[in-house]
């Protein structure tokens, strides 16, 4: 929450103004207190907007609607004057995250916390329905989350089904991603009824139980195309609400359930819906209570006011800009796509329609199609723009598990910038962050909320992990952050539709087909012997099942043993192996575990073709396998410089920057870096957008030392071409060795 | 075990008890060498094993369904946590399997997710494999689903039948397993 400015009074109606929860180019919100003494979210429209009559029109209509709504499951109104000199409203205050905000933080919610969401959220869906209302705008950034239930909020654009005013203009009412298709439609559709309430509901269940928005992002009219004609990708939806969720998303409007039908089917007669329930995992009631604290903390009815001196330094009108803490996380349901005038503005808008979001606010008449109207139009939010440095920016692990990769992409990354800094003729110079999530997935949203909210980043590279990148690309795509993978292999990370991400290796589902050939060419495997770790769970997956694929498919013997997590001694699997005629191990998991099968197959004196991923390649196995480490063989998207025809020079120069030959991922995130540095370099002198960035690079492939990076325009995904970039390491003498690039078919 | 294994009327009104309709006491399904399915004696480190078999009778064109519900109590937790792995290794061994003359799986695929993993709250391990069931009546869909609580692990399969959906399938799966999974709790106190 922001000050109050000087220009603001210290009351409204007998309501004492505790500060700005957001500004807007008609009006602003703020936190007040009644005069009972309840916290509110009370919004008061500017005169010189309260004097045209249309405006007001709609602003009475907006406080009549939120009158009618009675559900203990939407925010109700407090009060309202709609007919002052400056019309204003008043909610309940809700002091908890939105939808949006609390899943790109904490994740998807569990299955029960699902059901309770559905089946409460439709209840208020019913009540707004049996009104006579629709809500035209159910999305994730207008649900609150309280310990006890969600609050549905924002009526600003509820109204009638038969009330056409708004969809007359032929203006897209709602948020693209979250419409219904007979509202996406567009043209002729002059009633919206309660079952597209319905869609949206079945949309934001989707977002709930995957952090997925259920037609992905993009471009507004690629959005509404695929929305009304692609089926959502449901994979992750938990099965118990996975049938009522696809009804609501029947593309038919007259085949979806009523509203009362869903509350119905997930209240499950009431049992599992009704009550004091605990729906919300811990962190998120964590977060709640944080808020809830800083609530009570404020000022009471009668406290000292907020003094002129108290007010901040932002006086000169840059309201939007400012964010309360916590508040300030962007709304991945709410990102459009539409690029604005420079990184700066764009926080600054994205950061005040998640405000608006959070904070209960209702923006008369628009809603969220008037501020998109804005954003197109109108100028950018008021403040003196300074001339900001322009950063390339590093996430990495650097200090966790894998801090060796992330080190060593810093270094790949710092002499990239510092050659273009020396440049003579360089067109700006560049500044580099570099921030460390230590391996850990929630310090890995945190760093790249971080990154995102700097202005002056252009684009990242990293991160270092599957984990660390599921858990943070999703920030990144909000504030479209070109942000560049080199080490994680997951296939998910590209099929995610992720829009500023960019995959700059093979996935690890291509790493199988590398295994295979070595195995079965070089190695000279007759039967593979194919061992899923569990414990490494979809990353061993990935690769362990499209080896076995790729082996049935080609009728090549194998025998596969997937490993339980909880299993630590490996002596029967590889006992198993080896009775069933194995001549070859291929160990799909991570390091530490890889050690503990190596050490059982040197006890077995098994002397056939020991190799795995990427994850192998790396000081972790060969301390815990120690002389079981010798002659196992990683496949890895990592090069060794030295076999490179243009890797002396950036050897050269390594080794006079940092006194040491590169370590492995070096080269290819100083490769990854120099592909953005020529992207800035198409955009000219002047100073480039993140959106321009991310386009420039996608657009036009660049030959690196270690491949050719190319990417879909579409997905962000890697470009398969002649040379990947796939190597093979063996460990010799207790070190990994390069044998050159990985073969990429049988000899005959 | 009597307790949590599914009976016919579990699955719903119109479900009847097929002509076999318990599995035979002390023994357990297991795939073997030929990727064909054999009852074999309960093994070391199960204790005891139930199947029941249920069926939703075809009629007005649409063909009979066949559900089952299995429970089986392991010796040890690391036990039970292997016989997921070994439905995950099942598809990797045997893509298409033989139920018994005449009725096969094919297009296998499986998904493990376990506690804490993409929402899955709700038991400690869980493998959702589906594919096609095919008979001389046809190619219909088909979903088992394991999940383990503790030392006990419950499974459920449907076969599709004519007239039904992929999606009717996944909603008997889906009511059905976490009744299991809940008994489960009830009743080794896993949950209160």
């Amino acid at each position: 929450m922001d000050a109050l400015c000087g220009s603001d009074p210290a009351r409204i109606a007998g309501h004492r103004l505790l500060g700005r929860l957001g500004a807007g180019g008609m009006g602003v919100v703020y936190l007040a207190r009644t005069p009972g003494g309840a916290l509110v979210a009370l919004k008061v429209i500017q005169g010189e907007y309260a004097d045209d009559t249309g405006f007001r029109d709609r602003f009475r209509r907006e406080v009549e609607v939120a009158r009618r709504v009675t559900s203990r499951w939407s925010v109700s109104l407090a009060d309202a004057d709609p007919d002052a000199a400056e019309p204003w409203l008043a909610t309940e205050f809700v002091p908890g995250p939105s939808l949006a905000e609390a899943v790109a933080l904490h994740g998807p919610l569990p299955s029960h916390g699902l059901r309770v969401l559905g089946a409460r959220l439709a209840e208020a869906l019913d009540d707004l329905h049996a009104a006579g209302l629709v809500h035209r705008d159910l999305k994730p950034g207008n649900v609150l989350l309280a310990h006890d239930g969600p609050r549905l909020i924002d009526f600003g654009i509820a109204r009638a089904p038969e009330d056409t005013s708004l969809t007359a203009t032929g203006v897209v009412v709602g948020t693209p991603g979250y419409l219904a298709p007979e509202q996406a439609g567009g043209r002729d559709v002059p009633v919206v009824g309660p079952a597209g309430d319905v869609f949206s509901l079945g949309c934001v269940l989707m977002y709930a139980a995957t952090g997925r928005a259920p037609f992905g992002g993009g471009p507004v009219d690629a959005l509404l195309y695929r929305t009304v004609h692609d089926f959502p990708d449901t994979d992750g939806v938990p099965e118990e609400v996975a049938g009522v969720v696809g009804g609501c998303l029947e593309k038919d409007p007259r085949h979806r359930p009523t509203a009362a039908e869903v509350h119905h089917a997930l209240a499950e007669g009431g049992r599992a819906a009704e009550g004091p329930v605990r729906w919300l995992a811990e962190p998120v009631l964590r977060l709640i209570a944080e808020r809830s604290a800083h609530a009570l903390a404020l000022p009471g009815i009668d406290d000292t006011e907020v003094s002129e001196g108290a007010v901040g330094d932002d006086a000169a009108g840059s309201g939007g800009e400012r964010v309360p803490p916590g508040a300030g996380h962007a709304d991945p349901a709410d990102a459009d796509g539409a690029p604005a005038g420079g990184p700066g503005s764009t926080t600054g808008r994205r950061r005040f329609l998640a405000l608006a979001g959070g904070a209960a606010l209702v923006v008369a008449g628009g809603g969220t199609a008037l501020w998109a109207a804005l954003d197109r139009e109108g100028p950018a939010p008021a403040g003196h723009p300074r001339r900001s440095p322009c950063t390339l920016a590093l996430h990495a692990d650097l200090s966790g598990g894998d801090k060796a990769t992330g080190l060593a992409q810093e270094r790949g990354l710092r002499l990239a910038v510092e050659r273009f800094n020396a440049r003579r003729n360089r067109p700006y110079t560049l500044a580099v962050r570099a921030e460390d999530d230590g391996g850990d997935p929630r310090a890995a949203l945190r760093v790249a909320k971080t990154l995102a909210a700097d202005p002056t980043v252009l684009a990242v590279v990293g991160p270092t992990t599957d984990t660390t990148a599921e858990a943070s690309l999703v920030a990144y795509d909000t504030a479209l952050v070109p942000v560049v993978a080199v080490s994680p292999g997951s296939i998910a990370l590209a099929l995610q539709g992720y829009r500023s991400f960019l995959h700059a290796r093979v996935p690890d589902s291509l790493l199988a087909f590398y295994l295979n050939v070595h195995l079965r060419g070089s190695a000279g495997s007759r039967r593979v012997g194919i061992v899923d770790d569990r414990a490494a769970d979809d990353h061993a997956w990935e690769i362990s099942s499209t080896l076995s694929k790729v082996l049935h498919r080609d009728g090549h013997p194998q025998v596969p043993e997937v490993v339980s997590a909880l299993r630590s001694d490996f002596r029967p699997p590889v006992d198993a192996l080896l009775a069933a005629g194995a001549d070859s191990v291929v160990f799909a998991g991570y390091p530490d575990r890889a050690a503990l099968i190596a050490k059982v197959l040197h006890d077995r004196r098994f002397a056939g073709a020991r190799v795995s991923a990427h994850p192998l390649l790396g000081e972790r196995f060969l301390t815990a396998a120690g002389r079981a480490a010798e002659g196992w063989v990683a496949v890895a998207p990592a090069a060794d410089p030295a076999l490179l025809p243009a890797g002396a020079a950036f050897t050269a120069a390594h080794r006079r920057r940092f006194g040491a030959v590169p370590a492995r991922y070096s080269v290819e995130a100083y490769d990854v870096t120099n592909m953005l540095l020529a992207g800035l370099e198409r955009l000219g002198r002047a100073r480039p957008t993140r959106a321009a960035l991310l386009a420039a690079v996608r657009g036009t492939p660049y030959q690196g030392i270690t491949k050719k990076f190319a990417f879909r325009a579409k997905t962000g995904e890697f470009v398969i071409g002649a040379d990947n970039g796939v190597f093979r390491w063996r460990v010799e003498r207790g070190a990994f060795r390069c044998h050159g690039p990985a073969p990429v078919s049988v000899p005959s | 075990m009597d307790h949590v294994v599914l009976r016919p009327a579990d699955w719903g009104p119109e479900f009847v008890p097929q002509a076999v309709a318990e599995s035979r006491p002390r023994t357990v399904a297991v795939l073997d060498g030929k990727c064909r399915w054999q009852r074999e004696p309960l093994p070391a480190g199960v204790w005891a094993s139930l199947s029941r078999y249920a069926e939703l009778p075809g009629r007005d064109g649409k063909g009979t369904v066949r559900v089952t519900a299995v429970a089986t109590v392991h010796t040890s937790e690391l036990g039970a946590d292997e016989q997921l792995s070994t439905t995950l290794e099942e598809v990797l061994r045997c893509r298409e399997q033989e139920i018994r003359p005449g009725e096969r799986l094919t297009e296998l695929g499986s998904t493990g997710t376990p506690f804490g993993l993409r929402g899955q709250q709700w038991a400690d391990d869980n493998v959702y494999e589906r594919g096609m069931y095919v008979t001389r009546e046809g190619a219909h869909p088909y979903v088992w689903s394991v999940a383990r609580v503790g030392t006990v692990t419950v499974g459920v399969s449907v076969k599709g039948a004519a007239g039904h959906t992929a999606e009717e399938l996944n909603r008997w799966v889906t009511q059905s397993l976490p009744q299991m999974t809940g008994r489960v709790k009830t009743r080794t106190g896993k949950e209160g």
